[in-house]
């Protein structure tokens, strides 16, 4: 497993990142995170909502109860236009840094 | 309760943020580790996977979790309890109630359209009532001018005319009234300057024209001395009048004109607008005198008065009954059984008929709007049941019960507001619709269909009315639901039966309300169609007709005149093609009461009514009638010749049942001193007959025009698609005779036909509106219930295709459910649909109440649509997954 603060910084680019085609609900947004990741990368409700409604805050994403006739509503997230701002720099950044990374230690992806 | 959930209620109540949204939080959290829960549990073993569960809960990182109130300061639970009372609390329960309805789109947007359409319906209704009965006349408290008739009840007369005398004896010893003049309408030549022109009107007292308060815009009103005799004759013009055929020259007060052939000097032009009493044009003033005529004889009139300030129409009846009670004493040969009758002058004006039609209507409108309001309020419960664990969680947290049905009453308050809006905007082009229906409708001269500040108000207040029948029922249900059974409870709130047993009465009732509309509607159109197809048994299409009336010259001359025009319309149409008649056919018969000779009649009550009309000898042949029997009128039957008619099959049937008319005599005017007998010399087909007291097929009596003494004639002339041709024709054929007289309503027979029609027309289409619009939301109601009630019994059809239930049965168990809602409330609806239908069969054209082909359809249509409705959620049933259902458990 990732070490936690290293994940703990990509979480937020993690959660953009899958809600920049769709709104998704909570569960499904870590079920996305751990099977994309093949494992690798797990989140706990703790960890998980308390971010999501930190971003919720900050404007990044916005959260709405959907029902549907005869099931249980089910609160889903969707990415605001900050949010796809924040998306656009934390993916140049990104890339800037592995870009670096790589740089230093000869290491590249693939 | 399981252990884990009140383990994360006590983990997230101790966050700092809003009650609100802390259950909010509890609901979102525990959906996600009950979901992880189902997935882990067959991997790894339940109790292995509550463990999870619970390390989850308990780490410290959720406690400690740095989630801040995100729609409002912190704040203790307490105060917010405090505050849910206050405006805060009500502008929270807006904004949650709006985030709420946002959540579910579909269901808002069904509500809202519902509620709009019944709004929107509803406010079409009473624009037309509030523009034709409420908004009244457009005078200074005019609700206070009233009209003074009288009746004869023991004559089956409800309604007469003043005579002289009794105007007079009323006015002299009233003292209800500040003023109390008379009226009565006229119609009148107008020529001199131009081309002469037709002109309704009135002559009028002074006092009639000053109870309206009304000023003229040029000259000045009528006073006492021009009601003098041998005083100068003036007129007062119209607006209108004024504007059209004077082209707004103020110069024409104080010039001469030519009314009716007589020199009348012009002494005022009222202004725009006003065309008190019925439509007037132009006013006379009404020279009456009493004097010299016996009791009853001369001029009646029509009596209208302004009632005196703090004066009631119960006092000014007591005291004008009081007064009529003393005529009887005194002239009983006159006035034998003569009551006096005191109205509101809209009241008097319009027939009684319009009056049941449009409340009738209104009745019916109500229900439309009855019928969205219980659909809105079946979705609202709905939405409650599937929310019953949010509403537990936040009573838990301490909501209060009112707090709770607030929440609810506001989220049925924000759907009307937006109903409220878009109702408008329907209202908007339901009135447009029914101006363009109505365009060549004559309606009295006060009436004004638009959305008046007070129609808008009714929508406000349509809207908060909907609220609150929609949303009491949900609010009341959520606000009793049980809070530790809808907690204990695993799935998703089968406890919720309650509420579901009041969905569906609701959709029993909404089921019934919209047959019973539909079954208004479906009779409707059937009148409708039957009109349309109606033959008249006369020719109708390719009929031009126009209308003649003399002012001038007595009767002998009067009569050469319509013998000249006879002679002249046949030499210039042809004698097969033209036809002179005292009205026209269809729309024109007169409703007399008719004696046959040898019979004896105790009251004029027990003649019976017949439609009369007087006839040229062209007239069989230009309309295509056929004689069924005996001869038509012909050219020898002229004034001095024998006195012969001509009646209808139905006269004959009902009339005179079993007997051979032909040679019977009978008289139009029994009851006169000097009755005219007349001898059925032919039996013709019963011709069609629009006119208020008439059966569309009554008996009739036909007698020969040129027997007789007329005023005024149709002439109708049958055309080859050149009507404008012969109108033009026919103008200046008149005109060549009589160069002061014009001839008016030139219109095709058909045309005339229709106008008759025309409240069928447009009130059997609202209706048909009304019909649909119920049917469409009752669909919808039933959908939302069935769709509903599968859902929470899920688990049930798992189960039973788990024991071998085919997907056919279990769509067969839903649809069951369904049909007895079905059954029950068509039943009822169809019912009520028939015993409304029997009380407004006036309205109703050759269709019983309970035609079987009407129900027929009403029946099979919502049977289709209810089924429609039910069989998406019927087939969802069918995907039940029975290992789902049974690990459930």
């Amino acid at each position: 497993m990732l070490g936690s603060d290293l994940k703990k910084g990509s979480a937020e680019f993690l959660v953009l990142s899958l809600l920049e085609h769709e709104r998704r609900h909570g569960y499904e947004l870590n079920k996305l995170i751990e099977s994309r990741s093949k494992g690798v990368l797990t989140f706990h409700i703790a960890s998980l909502y308390p971010m999501l409604y930190r971003m919720e805050d900050r404007g990044w994403i916005i959260g709405r109860w959907v029902e549907k006739t005869g099931e249980r509503r089910r609160r889903f997230y969707a990415i605001t236009a900050a949010g796809r701002r924040a998306l656009e720099k934390l993916r140049h950044g990104w890339l800037e840094f592995a870009a670096a990374v790589a740089q230093v230690t000869g290491v590249t992806y693939g | 309760m399981d252990e884990w959930r009140a383990q994360l209620r006590a983990v997230v109540a101790a966050w700092d943020v809003s009650p609100e949204e802390q259950a909010a939080i509890v609901d979102e959290l525990e959906q996600h580790l009950e979901q992880e829960l189902a997935e882990l549990s067959p991997r790894i073993g339940s109790s292995a996977a509550h463990d999870r569960i619970m390390s989850q809960i308990s780490d410290p990182a959720l406690r400690d979790a740095s989630v801040r109130a995100r729609h409002r300061p912190a704040a203790s639970v307490v105060a917010s309890r405090a505050r849910a009372f206050g405006w805060a609390g009500i502008a929270r329960d807006f904004r949650y109630g709006w985030r709420s309805l946002l959540g579910n789109p579909g269901t808002t947007a069904m509500a809202i359209i519902a509620l709009a359409l019944g709004i929107g319906l509803t406010t079409v209704m009473f624009t037309i009532i509030y523009g034709t009965l409420l908004r009244g006349l457009p005078f200074d408290e005019g609700d206070r001018i009233a009209v003074i008739m009288e009746a004869n009840p023991s004559q089956g007369e409800p309604e007469l005319q003043l005579s002289t005398h009794d105007f007079f004896a009323y006015r002299d010893a009233q003292s209800s009234f500040e003023t109390f003049g008379a009226f009565t309408p006229i119609t009148v030549n107008v020529s001199g300057t131009e081309r002469p022109e037709r002109v309704d009107g009135a002559r009028v007292t002074a006092a009639a024209l000053s109870v309206t308060r009304a000023r003229p815009a040029l000259g000045r009103a009528f006073r006492a001395d021009d009601e003098m005799p041998g005083s100068e004759l003036v007129v007062i013009l119209s607006y209108p009048l004024w504007r059209d055929r004077y082209a707004n020259d103020s110069s024409v007060v104080g010039r001469a004109i030519r009314v009716d052939g007589q020199e009348a000097m012009v002494i005022g032009v009222m202004p725009e607008g006003f065309a008190f009493p019925s439509s007037s044009r132009l006013w006379l003033p009404l020279h009456l005198d009493p004097s010299a005529l016996p009791w009853g004889a001369g001029t009646n009139v029509s009596g209208v008065g302004r009632l005196k300030p703090r004066m009631t129409y119960a006092h000014a009846r007591a005291e004008l009954s009081h007064i009529a009670m003393r005529i009887e004493k005194d002239h009983p040969q006159a006035n034998k059984g003569v009551r006096v009758v005191v109205q509101p002058f809209v009241r008097a004006v319009l027939r009684t008929q319009i009056y049941a039609l449009l409340y009738a209507m209104f009745a019916a409108v109500g229900l439309v709007f009855l019928v969205a309001c219980t659909n809105v309020a079946n979705l609202l419960l709905a939405r409650a049941a599937s929310r019953a664990k949010e509403v537990a969680v936040r009573a838990a947290l301490g909501a209060s019960r009112t707090a709770i049905a607030r929440q609810f009453l506001v989220e049925a308050l924000i759907l009307s507001l937006l109903a409220a809006g878009l109702g408008a905007l329907v209202a908007q082009a339901g009135i447009a619709a029914f101006r363009a229906a109505t365009v060549d409708v004559e309606f009295p001269f006060w009436c004004d269909f638009h959305l008046h500040p007070q129609v808008l108000l009714f929508v406000a207040f349509a809207a908060l009315l909907a609220s609150l029948v929609s949303g009491v029922l949900p609010a009341i249900t959520a606000a009793r639901s049980d809070l530790t059974e809808v907690l204990k409870d695993q799935s998703l709130g089968s406890s919720s039966h309650r509420s579901g047993r009041l969905s569906r009465t609701l959709v029993v009732f909404e089921l019934t309300l919209s047959s019973a509309l539909l079954v208004g509607a479906a009779l409707t159109t059937k009148s409708m169609l039957n009109l349309r197809s109606v033959e008249p048994g006369f020719r109708s299409r390719d009929m031009m007709t126009g209308r003649i009336t003399l002012s001038n010259g007595d009767s002998s001359s009067q009569a050469a005149f319509f013998n000249r025009l006879d002679e002249q319309v046949v030499r210039l149409f042809g004698a097969t093609a033209t036809s002179i008649t005292s009205r026209l056919p269809g729309t024109g018969w007169n409703e007399r009461r008719v004696a046959v000779a040898g019979r004896s009649y105790a009251r004029a009550y027990d003649q019976p009514l017949v439609g009369h009309l007087a006839v040229s000898p062209g007239f069989f042949k230009a309309f295509e009638v056929r004689m069924l029997r005996g001869r038509p009128i012909t050219i020898q039957d002229r004034m001095g010749a024998p006195r012969v008619a001509v009646v209808s099959q139905r006269f004959s049937e009902q009339v005179l049942p079993g007997m051979d008319p032909i040679g019977l005599r009978i008289s139009l005017n029994a009851r006169d001193s000097m009755p005219t007998w007349v001898t059925i010399v032919g039996v013709m087909p019963t011709l069609y007959a629009s006119s208020p007291g008439l059966d569309p097929w009554p008996a009739e009596v036909i007698t020969a025009f040129h027997q007789e003494q007329h005023n005024s004639a149709s002439v109708a002339i049958a055309t080859r698609g050149d009507g404008a041709f012969v109108a033009q024709s026919l103008r200046s054929l008149v005109a060549s005779l009589d160069r002061d007289l014009p001839v008016y309503s030139l219109r095709s027979m058909s045309e005339s036909l229709s106008q008759a029609t025309w409240p069928l027309r447009v009130f059997g289409g609202l209706f048909v509106a009304f019909g649909i619009v119920a049917l469409v939301m009752a669909s919808i109601g039933l959908y939302a219930v069935m769709a509903f009630s599968t859902s929470r019994r899920e688990r049930e059809m798992g189960i039973r295709m788990a024991l071998g239930a085919a997907g056919a049965d279990v769509v067969r168990l839903v649809l069951r459910d369904a049909a007895v809602q079905l059954v029950v409330g068509v039943s009822l609806g169809v019912v009520l649909g028939v015993v409304a239908a029997h009380l407004g069969r006036a309205a109703l054209y050759r269709v019983q109440p309970t035609d079987p082909a009407a129900i027929a359809v009403v029946v099979a249509t919502l049977a289709a649509a209810g089924m429609a409705a039910c069989i998406v959620p019927a087939l969802r049933a069918t995907r039940a997954d029975p290992t789902r259902s049974l690990r459930a458990e």
